[in-house]
């Protein structure tokens, strides 16, 4: 008798449940680390992931960097600093060579970044995620937001409110962080920041939540409309230009 | 699968927790079992002490829950008064919608 993934989760969640976690527990993925939130009682799922590497996140990052600069630099050259410069809108990298003389390349960001975000998210979906529970974060999303917000969410994954307590506008999406507007001096509304929160936790490098993505659109949309102040409190904050604002 | 539209307003009066691998999970307190009814206190009075966010549908406003009581079956808000800060108020849960959300981590 083979073993499905829908069985694994529903086993998982079942045994979460019994231990009197409610919201369920999320899954392991393959190769994504699992980021869990300090009050959740399973603190030695956070940081694990199937067939994880042994690496540090900076030996990835440098590695993912050279990795791209190898595109044009010879052999010998590494990365030693990165910033993002807001002035000149691209990435700042200080290469040394072999010859242990530094220089600065200016490179505006690579695709290979937002690739691996969606590719990942995609393997999220497939291992970690229920349809479900999906379809029923669906039915929950719609008896909460007005027919018409309902319409546009099939159509297109995305809606619109507004906040009456702060004026500022969401864009709820989803699979992506909420944009967030406010009105410019000029009178337009333009997005300002990307606000990323997941209940219970996240899978590094990529858009998703340890719930499906509609349970996660309910969770910005029911903190923004019922304590605002925390909802942006405990949001991870993005700049729009970051590969993890999502646009 | 979809609920019609028309049965939405008609939606009993229930706790609506958000859960991984079931969408969400609910609970009534207007159920004619009392096992029903107290697995519905136990899940409240659970959650808030697991740091979960209770929001309470009142006045067609999302309040936060802060406390349950049990005696008389109402969550716990803090209704805001003018020039005094704000006072407790209880809220019949038998009446009134809720949604729990799991502690939240920034993405």
């Amino acid at each position: 008798m083979s073993i499905t993934m829908d069985d694994l989760r529903t086993a998982v969640n079942r045994f979460a449940q019994k231990n009197g976690e409610w919201a369920g527990a999320p899954m392991l993925v393959q190769g994504l680390k699992l980021r869990i939130e300090p009050r959740y009682p399973w603190q030695g799922l956070d940081g694990a992931a199937f067939e994880r590497d042994d690496e540090t996140d900076e030996e990835r990052e440098v590695q993912r960097i050279s990795a791209i600069l190898a595109e044009h630099y010879a052999k010998g050259h590494t990365c030693i600093n990165w910033w993002y410069c807001f002035a000149r809108d691209q990435y700042v990298y200080v290469i040394r060579g072999p010859d242990g003389k530094s220089r600065v390349t200016l490179r505006h960001e690579h695709y290979g970044d937002r690739y691996s975000f969606l590719f990942n998210s995609l393997s999220v979906a497939y291992e970690a995620h229920s349809i479900d529970a999906e379809m029923r974060a669906l039915e929950t999303l719609r008896t909460n937001i007005k027919s018409h917000l309902w319409d546009l969410y099939v159509l297109c994954g995305m809606f619109i409110e507004s906040s009456e307590r702060s004026g500022i506008t969401y864009i709820f999406r989803k699979g992506r962080p909420t944009l967030a507007m406010h009105k410019t001096t000029g009178g337009k509304i333009a997005p300002f920041v990307a606000l990323c929160l997941h209940p219970i936790g996240y899978y590094e490098d990529s858009f998703c939540g340890a719930m499906v993505p509609t349970d996660d659109i309910l969770a910005h949309l029911l903190l923004m409309r019922g304590d605002e102040h925390r909802f942006w409190k405990k949001s991870n904050q993005h700049p729009l230009w970051a590969v993890q604002s999502g646009i | 699968m979809l609920i019609p539209e028309a049965t939405i307003a008609e939606l009993p009066p229930h706790l609506s927790v958000l859960s991984c691998g079931a969408g969400d999970l609910k609970f009534s307190f207007d159920s004619d079992d009392p096992k029903d009814v107290a697995r519905a206190q136990r899940c409240v009075e659970d959650m808030l002490k697991r740091g979960y966010q209770i929001l309470v549908e009142v006045d067609g406003k999302l309040v936060r829950c802060t406390e349950f009581d049990k005696t008389k079956n109402e969550y716990i808000i803090r209704e805001r008064v003018k020039g005094k800060g704000g006072r407790k108020k209880g809220v019949p849960a038998k009446s009134h919608r809720a949604h729990g959300v799991a502690p939240t981590a920034g993405g």
